[in-house]
């Protein structure tokens, strides 16, 4: 007779149990998702052997969602209710994203909804159906739930974008262990497998992103010395060129389902002049022709044009000479066009890399670095330091930018900044943040606006006001402000420019839940749980490690705190949980923070001890 | 209250540095206080990793440069460089400025006035970063060191100016 091994749910793994990661490349155009198993990292394909999962989601007058390639294929018979390349409205204003082929919507701040039959959608939730659909591919493959995901983000993507990207990642029920920049992962997947130290390139045009990004590779340190790029900028624009040269040409586009129909024989006519160097083009009832690799080259060179720029100008930021670097990545399935692959090869000197299928190396990247921080393989064996893409700053008089980090400040990153009243007894200061290169606000990004309050009255000029950004390992930002003469620490509220309140997200996690029919309790209960057993696990380690630096007393509240924490684990109500989790945290703060100063010192030691006071 | 860059790295405070010896420390603290050493990690000990590794990062940043490691030892030593509310400077200073600016004018950004304007204000740098190096170490004139961030700060802008003229890249 077999003996079944019942397992509860939510029941914390054993120590040397592997912890299942994924790496997700949300793409503009197509999204895959990765793991490693048995050391190698893989593309997860769907159950009829799929790998890549169009980006695309279509919404149903029965409340009901279709994903992949079967909204796909809806393209065209519904257009207004199938989503594509839903990743170019994420965490954008509906000022900045201009004509669109979908009804936008947009509330009194600016926050984009694209109406449908199924009601109006946020881009995240829009994004969240993608990364469900992936997410459950890989449960289903890998027979478990997962511990955490990486996500990748291009590197360019600015503060609201990668709000944005970890909203929708909260509201499909995942936990993001990172978000990683695009190249970054690129290079990853290319730099472990070979590993020779130097200076590399990653140009990845994507379906609706470019970005180029310079990294160092030493000792297992991954570096971003630079990166920029272009949001808006991708092989979609391409397919876009191509139709207006066929436009040109007498097609004429007169409904939306023509221009799908167009878009759809562009992307096949580039896909075949990889192959061949002529072929007809034939969309019946509209247009009717043929078009040669150099006819396309020179419709898309203007393109290739633009990003080549923003590679001028990483090499400059990061004072590097183009023939210093050791190898040039391609990653994207733009850069299967023989044309780009020349232009990179022309403007570098050196032939591009590509063994790697450039759809897929991105996913293959971020599962590696999922593996890696989910605790299954050895974490002293690389770090990867990405950097900021743009500068953050704030409003100064005369509507000008005060830069506080600049672009390609590696992060996480921390910077504070003076500031002083104007106004005799001033008591308020309004803060406004921004991203960007400009120098005047209304050409940077809104991020956020504040007030700190309660400044003591004084003469204009008398106060000081510290405001420090801190940016975090995903290159999002928070905002501090303190009054320093008198010590008065005023509370701020960041409220986002745009973008989605904790509201919102609690309110779309709701939704999302009644629609897949499953239960909001249980779920929140189980969050909760995987919550408790993070802090259980990580506060045990501590203890055992540094028992020593307990002061009198804080060993046997931190123990109480733990079996009750280990009681509320036991029992249904996530609240209690939540509770217990928030109480062990204070009762073991102090000693995780002198923990962390023993470490800093004790890192600090050997020859250097006599200089250090 | 100013956070000594120099104490987080263990190294002497002084302008004087070893750039190899920074980066090495740098890439070894970074290494244990990233957020990634920490993805399972308690709610404080996420939170310190970020605050730490922010510091390491900005800590690196402002010691690798000459200026801005010279403005953060001036306030150490509780001297500010105010080069935002204070722009009175050295009229001798500001006329060689004016004479460079308006060469660059006059040749309407032609690059190979740029090219030399470029070699000239780079002479005048070096020449400045030496005296700032004296003032800063033994001499301990912090008047002298304030005047000459403030000024190479200009010269900083200008070369900036002066290489885009060069490059068309900006």
């Amino acid at each position: 007779m077999a003996l079944w091994q019942i397992s509860e749910p939510g029941q914390s793994p054993s120590p040397h149990a592997r912890r299942l990661a994924a790496g997700i490349d949300l793409g503009t155009t197509n999204s895959l998702i990765a793991t490693v198993r048995d050391g190698s990292a893989e593309v997860l394909p769907d159950t009829a052997g799929r790998r890549l999962l169009p980006s695309v989601v279509r919404y149903r007058d029965d409340g009901s969602t279709v994903v992949g390639h079967e909204a796909l294929a809806s393209e065209v018979e519904d257009p207004l209710n199938t989503i594509a390349s839903v990743k170019r409205l994420m965490g954008r204003g509906r000022a900045e994203i201009g004509e669109s082929p979908y009804r936008l919507a947009a509330n009194a701040e600016g926050t984009v909804r694209i109406e449908t039959v199924a009601g109006d959608k946020t881009p995240v939730e829009v994004s969240a159906e993608i990364l469900r659909n992936l997410g459950a591919r890989a449960q289903a493959a890998l027979g478990g739930e997962l511990a955490g995901v990486v996500i990748t983000v291009p590197a360019y993507f600015d503060e609201p974008q990668r709000q944005a990207t970890k909203d929708a990642a909260r509201i499909a029920g995942l936990t993001v262990l990172r978000l990683l920049n695009e190249p970054t992962a690129a290079a990853v997947a290319y730099g472990l497998d070979r590993n020779p130290e130097g200076l590399y390139c990653v140009y990845d045009l994507g379906g609706g992103t470019f970005d180029v990004s310079l990294l160092r590779l030493s000792q297992g340190v991954f570096e971003v010395l630079a990166t920029g790029g272009d949001a808006l900028l991708g092989g979609d624009d391409m397919d876009t060129a191509l139709v207006a040269h066929w436009e040109r040409q007498g097609a004429r586009v007169d409904s939306p389902t023509t221009a799908r129909r167009l878009l759809r024989a562009a992307r096949q006519t580039r896909e075949r002049l990889t192959e061949e160097s002529t072929v007809a083009v034939e969309v019946p009832g509209v247009f009717s022709g043929s078009l040669t690799r150099a006819e396309l080259a020179r419709i898309i060179d203007p393109l290739i044009d633009r990003t080549l720029v923003p590679c001028a100008r990483v090499l400059k930021d990061a004072g590097v000479r183009a023939e210093e670097i050791r190898d040039v990545v391609l990653v994207g399935g733009a850069t299967r066009t023989p044309r780009v692959r020349e232009r990179v090869e022309q403007f570098f000197g050196k032939t591009p890399l590509h063994d790697i299928d450039p759809d897929a190396v991105v996913a293959i990247g971020a599962a590696r670095q999922a593996d890696l921080l989910a605790g299954n393989a050895d974490a002293a064996d690389m770090l990867l330091l990405d950097v900021i893409p743009l500068s953050l700053g704030i409003e100064i008089m005369g509507g000008l930018v005060e830069k506080i980090i600049p672009r390609n400040a590696t992060i996480p990153s921390v910077r504070a900044q003076e500031f002083t009243t104007y106004k005799d007894g001033q008591t308020a200061l309004a803060i406004h943040v921004v991203q960007g290169e400009r120098e005047l606000v209304t050409d940077c990004r809104s991020l956020a606006r504040f007030t700190l309050r309660g400044i003591p009255p004084m003469a204009a000029g008398a106060a000081r006001i510290r405001v420090t950004f801190q940016v975090d390992a995903d290159g999002l930002l928070s905002v501090t402000a303190r009054e320093l003469t008198r010590g008065v620490e005023s509370e701020i509220a960041v409220k986002p420019s745009f973008g989605l309140s904790d509201a919102d997200i609690e309110r779309m996690l709701k939704d999302s839940i009644d629609h897949a029919a499953s239960d909001l309790a249980a779920r929140a209960l189980r969050e909760q749980q995987v919550e408790a057993d993070r802090m259980l696990e990580a506060v045990r380690s501590a203890l055992a490690q540094d028992a020593a630096l307990l002061v009198a007393g804080e060993g046997e509240r931190i123990a109480q705190r733990i079996q009750e924490l280990e009681t509320a684990r036991q029992g249904r109500d996530g609240d209690a949980i939540r509770a217990a989790v928030v109480a062990l945290d204070q009762a073991s703060r102090a000693f995780a923070a002198r923990r962390m100063d023993a470490g800093l010192r004790r890192a600090m030691t050997g020859r250097s001890v006599t200089e250090f006071r | 209250m100013t956070q000594d860059y120099f104490r987080l790295f263990g190294l002497p405070a002084r302008f004087d540095i070893d750039a190899a010896e920074l980066a090495r420390r740098h890439r070894e603290l970074i290494r244990q206080w990233h957020p990634d050493r920490f993805a399972r990690g308690s709610d404080e000990e996420r939170r310190v990793a970020v605050a730490t590794s922010a510091r390491l990062n900005d800590g690196l940043k402002v010691l690798r440069d000459p200026l801005e490691r010279a403005r953060h030892l001036l306030a150490l030593n509780g001297v500010s460089t105010d080069e935002e509310t204070d722009t009175v400077m050295d009229t001798a200073f500001l006329a060689e400025q004016l004479a460079w600016r308006e060469r660059l004018e006059e040749s309407g950004g032609d690059p190979e006035v740029a090219a030399a304007l470029t070699s000239e204000v780079a002479a005048c740098g070096a020449d400045k970063q030496r005296a700032l190096a004296s003032a800063l170490g033994e001499a301990a004139d912090w008047a002298a060191a304030r005047r000459l961030v403030r000024e190479l700060q200009f010269l900083r802008r200008f070369e900036r100016e002066l290489d885009e003229a060069r490059t068309g890249v900006s």
